[in-house]
């Protein structure tokens, strides 16, 4: 089965609604996770404050939060291979990546250098989708 | 199963300042002294185990200097907190960077994890050990139920998260990590409510409230399945000291609630006479420890007397109007007064509260008396119920009064979420949402919100909260701090909600900014003159002071009258608390008033209007 796996921040529950404002993006990730459960992929789920061993299993997850700190989080995977930072993923670009095969960045880290030089950054996680701001320092905000 | 005798648990509870503490450390005592290897904790955060062994007492279990077989541990949930936090980021430690470590760090002070924490640490204990007793020293009734609540909320929660599959998270991690929690929580529960091995012993005083406040835990215990339950009824007046009108009237008050106890517990109850001198140093709990465990007087074979006895209060010098003590009770400039009544449980902050409200309530202030307390007795006060509206007072034009009742709070922000999800999502998303609203953080997380809600409302000249006993209060007051840097660090993923957050967070900071402001803000302790209530107020004013909120007033209540001074005994009490009255002018910056021991509980108007004038003046 194809899997997903998403490495969160720090959080109380699943929907946030436990925290001091429910958190409207992870109430419709949860609708989304359900959707791409029907469509026969598996889901899994990480917060870095409750599975801090799954992350140190993922050199690249660590990666990515040494270069550009815990706001790297949310990290997105699909099949192992890292495909939207920062932000949640949409339904759309999670069903782009399942069924219609659209092409996933080959080398893990779509950080800054990635993301000004390589080509296929800005069609996932620097795309029309993609508000963050990875590194405040850096003038290498690319789209 | 094994030979190995199964350790034994007891838990000493009640409302606040009755005497549990040095109960539970006067039976730890005893069951040390007949060579069992026993183990004292407290749960509560505002604990005073430490005052009563005159000892440092720490989070791991430390021996108890000059007894054998006794160890002592505080369960501060601060260090509960800092210990769960090494031991959640451990696997990341080194492997992130600083900065991030410190924004994780930051992350689980959150207040849901300070209850988690503690309460993982709690069932810690009621596991098999080597102890052959272990004895809890309780936190105030009202947070003590919902301790023994937790494990079987949290059991439920596991449960749920299993068995839906849905890689869900609750609070305490994720769902499918959680099985070994859960054996643990089953066991806990179950030893509790084994009454071969688990012991719940309530101390009250012969007062109303008390007895209102025992009767109410022993419905909810039972409701949990905890079934071996026992009473100790503390501070009976000897009757050889009560030789004039006043003392004999409240004598044979005690002795009618002795018979009310008799007439509605079917429980062993044991009755324990009040001593001329605290209970101070380790022969004094032996003594006591034998009195209760060994050779207790049992309220089986007593027969309560019955006194027909009227006594006026005894004469009392009403105070004038102190000009600096009414600028800390009325609005200045035009601006809303908020005043805390805070200290250790069972010291009179509700009647002092009552007392206040009504006072300013007839100066022509529209008064609301909030309270915060789960336990509170304040609709006991005024005859008549109390909800979680503000309701007029009969009779009175500008007294009005109000509670936070977090069971109902939190239905009501489970209600309103649930409200809002229902519109744009199907409904097994909703009860998946409903579910994880089900988690035992809600009922803090909305009670939080009430307080917010009340401290920030403008349809009231004088606000005036009668706060839960010490721990818990310096908690709900420090949250909106902490939840102001959580909103800090929280990482944003749609600009929606960070609209949000940036009004829940200028609602924090205008809160935070009343409470530190002494134009708007009156703190104060109530306080009896005795050492531990001393040592505790202390500790408490010294946090809220971290926090920017400033301690100005202090009421020492149940001062003797002299007028009743008649025998040794009394003159010896007295002088007790002339000793600790100097303390507390000495030890505080804050202006110090006094309300004398009163005939009666306080109860009804006529009382709250006399003893307003006895402690504010004017007559």
């Amino acid at each position: 089965m194809k899997k997903i796996v998403i490495y969160e921040s720090a959080m109380c529950c699943s929907s946030g609604v436990c925290g001091p404002s429910p958190d409207k993006s992870l109430i419709e990730l949860q609708d989304t996770i359900e959707k791409v459960k029907e469509m026969g992929c598996e889901v899994e789920r990480y917060s870095i404050t409750q599975d801090p061993k799954k992350f140190r299993e993922n050199p690249a997850i660590i990666k990515l939060i040494q270069e550009h700190q815990v706001k790297a989080l949310p990290v997105t995977t699909y099949e192992g291979r890292i495909f939207k930072v920062g932000t949640y993923p949409s339904l759309d670009e999670l069903r782009g990546v399942i069924s219609e095969n659209r092409p996933i960045p080959e080398s893990a880290p779509p950080a800054n250098e990635a993301c000004c030089s390589g080509q296929n950054c800005c069609d996932i996680s620097c795309g029309p989708n993609y508000k963050g701001d990875l590194d405040k320092n850096s003038n290498s905000r690319c789209c | 199963m094994s030979a190995h005798k199964k350790t034994l648990f007891y838990f000493y509870s009640g409302k606040g300042g009755v005497g549990k503490t040095t109960m539970a450390a006067a039976s730890a005592v005893y069951f040390a002294g007949t060579g069992k290897r026993t183990l004292i904790i407290t749960t509560d955060p505002a604990s005073n185990l430490a005052d009563v062994f005159e000892q440092t007492i720490g989070y791991s279990a430390v021996p108890i200097v000059g007894v054998s077989n006794l160890h002592a541990l505080e369960l501060d949930p601060d260090k509960a907190v800092a210990e769960y936090k090494e031991k959640t980021l451990a696997p990341l430690r080194g492997l992130v960077p600083e900065e991030s470590f410190a924004v994780l760090e930051e992350q689980l002070n959150s207040p849901c994890t300070a209850e988690v924490a503690a309460f993982e640490r709690f069932t810690d204990f009621l596991q098999e050990s080597d102890y052959d007793v272990v004895i809890f020293d309780t936190a105030p009734t009202g947070h003590t139920l919902r301790l023994l609540e937790l494990p079987v909320e949290w059991s439920n929660v596991i449960e749920n998260a299993v068995r839906d599959g849905n890689a869900g998270q609750t609070c305490i991690g994720p769902a499918a990590s959680l099985a070994e929690s859960k054996g643990k929580f089953d066991r806990a529960i179950n030893a509790m409510r084994d009454s071969k091995q688990t012991t719940f012993i309530f101390v009250l005083r012969p007062e109303a409230t008390p007895i209102y406040e025992a009767k109410r835990s022993i419905s909810e215990l039972t409701k949990l399945g905890i079934k071996s339950q026992e009473l100790i009824v503390n501070g009976i007046y000897p009757q050889a000291v009560c030789d004039n009108p006043f003392m004999l009237y409240r004598y044979g008050k005690q002795q009618e609630f002795l018979s009310q106890i008799k007439n509605t517990f079917r429980l062993p109850v044991t009755l324990v006479e009040l001593e001329a001198n605290e209970i101070s140093g380790r022969g004094d709990l032996l003594k006591m420890g034998l009195k209760i465990r060994k050779n207790p007087l049992m309220l089986e074979g007593y027969t309560p007397q019955k006194f027909d006895v009227s006594v006026e209060q005894p004469l009392h010098d009403y105070p004038k109007i102190n000009p600096d003590i009414k600028k800390l009770l009325i609005p200045q400039n035009g601006l809303r007064r908020s005043i805390f009544f805070a200290g250790k449980g069972g010291v009179g902050k509700t009647s002092v509260a009552a007392v206040t409200g009504l006072w300013l309530a007839r100066q022509g202030y529209r008064t609301l008396l909030l309270t915060t307390d789960p336990a509170s007795h304040l609709g006991q006060i005024f005859e008549q119920a109390v909800t979680d509206q503000p309701s007029a007072i009969t009779g009175e034009e500008n007294l009005y009064m109000a509670n936070i009742d977090g069971v109902k709070a939190a239905r009501e922000y489970k209600d309103k979420v649930i409200a809002e999800v229902k519109q744009k999502y199907d409904p097994k998303r909703v009860m998946a949402i409903e579910e994880e609203l089900n988690s035992p953080c809600t009922e803090e997380m909305a009670t939080f919100e009430k307080f917010i809600e009340f401290a920030s409302r403008t349809d009231f000249e004088v606000i005036i909260f009668d706060t839960a006993p010490t721990g818990h209060t310096l908690r709900l007051l420090k949250l909106p701090v902490d939840w102001s840097k959580q909103l800090e660090i929280k990482i944003y993923t749609t600009t929606d909600d960070t609209q949000m957050d940036i009004i829940t967070k200028a609602r924090f900071k205008e809160v935070i900014e009343m409470m530190q402001d002494v134009n708007r803000t009156t703190f104060s302790f109530v306080m009896y003159p005795e050492n531990t209530p001393i040592q505790e107020s202390g500790r408490a004013m010294q946090e809220l002071s971290t926090i920017g909120v400033t301690t100005s007033l202090i009421v020492a209540n149940l001062v003797l009258p002299d007028a009743i001074l008649t025998n040794d005994y009394l003159k010896q009490r007295k002088a007790m608390q002339v000793k600790y009255l100097d303390e507390m002018y000495k030890k505080f910056s804050a202006p110090v008033i006094k309300l004398p021991l009163l005939k009666d509980d306080l109860m009804g108007k006529d009382m709250l209007v006399e003893a307003g004038l006895m402690l504010y003046g004017d007559k």
